[in-house]
């Protein structure tokens, strides 16, 4: 193991799931990953259909009259000169998942805006971040960057602060497909903001696996029979649940005692050939310790992008799965709302927003951008799927009461 | 023995005044009160209160005087969490107890003028962080480690530790075996040394004066040590997690688990408390024991 690859385990160390944010600092060769046609129906859930339905940037529409320096921006590669507004002040404490922002975005807001103390935090699970601010309040920062389902409890709980529009003209280049969100319905405004999007998969090892997986069937015949011991899945309740209720033709979301029963099954089948439940996995299938896992888009564009291991391919099983929407959420009692303001319509910009993406590898929410990202990504359809591959992809919802039985379900596959 | 009551004397005396003497020493006391309170008493008074309560529809926890938490903690469901936490808690102590008391014997008795070094030996790994350092048994033992690099060179066939029990237990016992060394060093370097030479004029064997001097003697040592490797053990999370590849699942995964991912706060809290409880019976039988034992290995001994 070399240097550089035990330098990125200590820097997986610092959040669990970070691996599925993780960077990219060399800009490497991403596409052709194998993504199946659609054979079965989705069941049509919230972001999977808002995804589906045909992008139609708001920004494409005559120009709606926008304030200040960012109306040229339409169509405009380059990264804004000025700032958008007066002063803001000058602190900014942004919580996010670790490396999910570019480092070079972030700078150029606090120059150009005057925010010259500027803090980031990282968490691991949008479960951490939840608990961080339901115990320690939530004027502890002024912007976080929930996925969807997670927007619904925060707002439900009173932890989101409505947005407001008047101060984010960049909005205008929000697709109209990610503006009203079901997780999202109050009637106070928006809460959140797309900030990307991305899909929860497996990825193998061409080298290694010499057989070409389709789906979740495939994956799990293949864990339990010829590469035993060299398979990960995260350690994340959703997803691997999701996956064995999606194999069996269930819901991702499902809390019906039956269908769980027959997941679980199917899981403690699973768990005496696996490798390990980790969320950190990317340097893994780099190194080859690891030949196929359970995972998300983005981190398996990170291994392929890794010099040694171009041979990864990204698989959406045919049976189905999540896409999820990460966004952007300014906590009620936010100190510095001003800034979070002027930071989120900075980040939708659409050059900027195209800058993350090259940096994250996970797809904009603005198709505006899209001309401006590299076109190695956005020609990419394990980051940018079809939309028939969308159709029966399902996006992980609020269970209520039913996560105490599906944490049940987890509790028996983990210590069995 | 020089106990906290000599001190407090010495000091007494170079003040002068008894009552002054003591209104220092309680004020000096103070800051460290405080903090107990604060960095304890208080966060320990919260679990409680949670662990009374009911889980949040949205997480987070609902004010209540209900045991509900701690009944569903009966399930059976939960029965293999408890046992995987004692085999690891237990083997993890006593791998260390007989690793640590040889060692520390060796320091302090054929140590010499090079004690010193040989304690900073045992203490340096501490200088770096925790998780590098558990960090790096993975890379040393991945498939691809080093560990497999050597064998493979030797012509020796890939060795699969990591991940499981082996794993865990080396992460466990490089980690703690300096908690278990220092004690027992402490009390062998105080082990008075005509002790051992009478029983040894006496007639007594090596084995006989190990057995009836030198183990006796030090038995706080070991008891401190003890005390200090098996109660963070009983909620060590980080090594089995990083190391153990995640598929046993600990008391201290499952609390950790449940006030992040399960949203489920009561049930985490019961589960602290519950442990609390069980460690201070335990810890109290075990020191109770040992007061027992003591006294009268010295009667035989005298």
């Amino acid at each position: 193991m070399t240097r550089i690859e035990f330098a990125r385990l200590v820097a997986a160390v610092q959040s669990g799931r970070m691996t599925r944010r993780e960077l990219l600092a060399a800009a490497g060769v991403v596409g052709g990953a194998a993504i199946l046609a659609a054979c079965g129906t989705g069941s049509g859930a919230s972001v999977a259909s808002a995804l589906a339905s045909p992008s139609t940037p708001a920004a494409s529409a005559p120009a709606v009259a926008s304030p200040s320096a960012v109306s040229s921006a339409a169509a405009s590669c380059d990264v804004p000169t000025a700032a958008a507004a007066g002063s803001v002040g000058d602190s900014l404490a942004i919580y996010n998942w670790a490396q999910y922002l570019a480092p070079d975005d972030k700078a150029l807001f606090g120059k150009l805006y005057g925010v010259t103390n500027i803090t980031e935090d990282n968490y691991p699970s949008n479960e951490s971040m939840l608990a961080k601010l339901q115990a320690g309040g939530t004027g502890q920062y002024d912007i976080c960057a929930p996925t969807g389902y997670m927007v619904e409890i925060m707002v439900k709980d009173g932890l989101a602060q409505a947005l407001d529009l008047s101060k984010i003209p960049n909005y205008q280049y929000v697709d109209d497909r990610f503006k009203k969100m079901p997780f999202d319905t109050a009637s106070t405004g928006p809460h959140y903001i797309a900030k990307d999007w991305g899909t929860t998969g497996f990825g193998y090892r061409g080298k290694f696996v010499k057989k070409t997986p389709t789906s979740w069937a495939d994956f799990w015949s293949l864990t339990m029979g010829k590469y035993s011991g060299k398979v990960n899945v995260l350690d994340s309740a959703p997803e691997v649940i999701g996956a064995a209720l999606k194999k069996n033709g269930f819901s991702y979301n499902s809390v019906d005692p039956t269908e769980l029963n027959t997941a679980l099954k199917d899981l403690l089948a699973l768990k005496p050939h696996l490798a390990s439940i980790s969320s950190t996995y990317v340097p893994q299938m780099e190194s080859g310790d690891f030949w196929m896992a359970l995972g998300w888009n983005g981190d398996f564009a990170t291994v392929k992008s890794n010099k040694g291991s171009e041979d990864t391919v990204y698989v959406i099983p045919s049976e189905g799965s999540e896409v999820w929407l990460d966004t952007w959420v300014i906590p009620k009692d936010a100190p510095h709302p001003d800034a979070a303001h002027a930071f989120i319509n900075f980040i939708l910009t659409p050059a900027i927003q195209a800058k993350e993406t090259d940096y994250t590898y996970y797809a904009s929410g603005e198709s505006a951008a899209t001309p401006c990202i590299d076109p190695k990504i956005s020609g990419d359809p394990s980051i940018y799927p079809t939309a028939d591959v969308i159709a029966k992809l399902e996006a992980a919802k609020d269970l209520g009461d039913g996560t105490k039985l599906r944490d049940k379900i987890w509790t028996e596959f983990k210590s069995a | 023995m020089p106990t906290g009551a000599a001190d407090g004397g010495t000091l007494d005396d170079h003040r002068g005044g008894r009552r002054d003497g003591r209104g220092t020493l309680g004020l000096l006391a103070l800051p460290a009160a405080a903090w107990y309170l604060i960095m304890l008493v208080a966060p320990l008074v919260t679990t409680v209160v949670i662990s009374a309560g009911e889980r949040g529809d949205q997480g987070g926890f609902v004010p209540r005087f209900t045991f509900s938490a701690y009944a569903s903690l009966l399930d059976p469901l939960y029965a293999p969490i408890l046992r995987t936490t004692f085999v690891l808690a237990v083997g993890g102590t006593l791998s260390c107890l007989v690793l640590a008391y040889p060692l520390a014997y060796f320091l302090a008795t054929r140590g010499g003028r090079r004690k010193t070094l040989g304690l900073i030996f045992v203490i340096i790994p501490f200088w770096t962080s925790f998780l590098i350092r558990t960090y790096a048994w993975l890379t040393i033992l991945s498939p691809s480690g080093l560990l497999n690099g050597l064998l493979g060179a030797a012509g020796l066939g890939p060795v699969e530790l990591l991940n499981g029990p082996v794993a865990v237990f080396i992460g466990i016992v490089y980690n703690y075996l300096p908690l278990m060394v220092f004690p027992i060093f402490v009390s062998l370097d105080r082990l008075e040394k005509p002790l051992v030479e009478a029983s040894k004029d006496l007639g007594a064997g090596r084995w006989a004066t190990f057995r009836q001097v030198t183990w006796p003697l030090t038995l706080p040592g070991v008891a401190a040590g003890v005390l200090l490797v098996f109660i963070p053990l009983t909620g060590e999370w980080v090594i089995p997690s990083i190391l153990g590849g995640g598929k046993s699942y600990y008391l201290g995964t499952f609390m950790a688990n449940q006030v992040t991912d399960s949203r489920n706060w009561p049930l985490g809290s019961a589960a602290a408390v519950l442990l609390i409880a069980v460690m201070l019976v335990v810890v109290i039988g075990y020191l109770w024991i040992l007061r027992r034992a003591a006294p009268d290995r010295q009667v035989s001994l005298l």
